[in-house]
């Protein structure tokens, strides 16, 4: 993705990832092998800011090492699927939210010391 | 309700480079041949003997006789050889044939391997929309998760920058 799709805070405690006319694909029987892949346009804007609360996630078997804090997520989008005529938007970005979500830093495989 | 699975189109530059090798490599084999027919006609120009002729015939035909798809080592301009630039994928992930799991407690955040740098990930989304007759439909589900990395992988042998993001 183009490096400017994604902002950080100078602290580093919200991390806004937005992107205009992403080409995808609209595959509602997904992960069916013969679900049909039809073009779609995205554009979003998905928003992390940190709780405050501190995870580390270590793993020597899987060779990845995460520290960082849990955050809150929340999405708003639009999706075009042109071919078929149909559009949908998502509320404002405060009208949704996020089960689980985390943001921090990590090291895995050859960077894994 | 209605799931969306997305995909980013990043193959199209590989494609489109593809291409291009595949005009250098014809390029270059039409100059090979141009090279090898002016090489027949000029060697040992004293030995004109009907034994001669004939070898040289029969190697010149012999020549003509192999398409230029069937050379096995055809004749390109000289190129490295890393590998690709893409990043790694999570070896236990694609061992399965996936690519990315849903973000959780302890599973790993990132979607590439020989990483290091920023991420963030998240899942289960409760969320609602209009399309456009209308209907007020909702997103969301344990298994709608996105993610973003920024920051140094290891591919081509050497140090990459990046940023990916998965929605």
């Amino acid at each position: 993705m183009p490096e400017r799709g994604l902002a950080i805070s100078p602290n580093g405690s919200t991390f806004t990832l937005e992107m205009q006319n992403v080409p995808v694909v609209d595959q509602p029987r997904w992960p069916a092998l013969d679900s049909v892949a039809t073009p779609a346009k995205m554009t979003f804007k998905m928003v992390w800011k940190s709780t405050g609360d501190r995870v580390a996630y270590d793993d020597p078997h899987r060779q990845f090492r995460f520290t960082g804090f849990r955050a809150s997520c929340q999405l708003e989008a639009q999706v075009e699927v042109p071919s078929i005529g149909f559009s949908w938007k998502s509320d404002p970005l405060e009208k949704s939210r996020a089960d689980f979500a985390i943001m921090g830093e990590e090291a895995n495989g050859r960077y894994y010391e | 309700m209605e799931q969306y699975r997305c995909s980013l189109n990043s193959q199209e530059a590989i494609s489109h480079g593809a291409d291009v090798l595949e005009v250098d490599v014809s390029e270059s084999r039409h100059k090979k041949w141009s090279t090898s027919m002016k090489l027949t006609t000029q060697l040992n120009p004293q030995h004109y003997s009907r034994r001669f002729l004939l070898k040289s015939g029969a190697t010149a035909l012999f020549s003509f006789a192999i398409p230029p798809s069937n050379n096995a080592f055809p004749d390109q301009s000289l190129a490295t050889a890393n590998g690709s630039t893409d990043p790694y994928p999570i070896p236990w992930l694609d061992k399965n044939g996936s690519h990315n799991q849903p973000a959780g407690p302890n599973l790993e955040p990132s979607h590439i391997y020989h990483f290091k740098g920023r991420v963030a990930r998240c899942s289960t989304f409760t969320g609602m929309g209009t399309d456009n007759r209308g209907n007020r439909i909702a997103f969301g589900a344990p298994t709608t998760d996105y993610g973003v990395m920024e920051g140094e992988y290891w591919a081509a042998r050497t140090a990459q920058q990046g940023t990916f993001t998965h929605i």
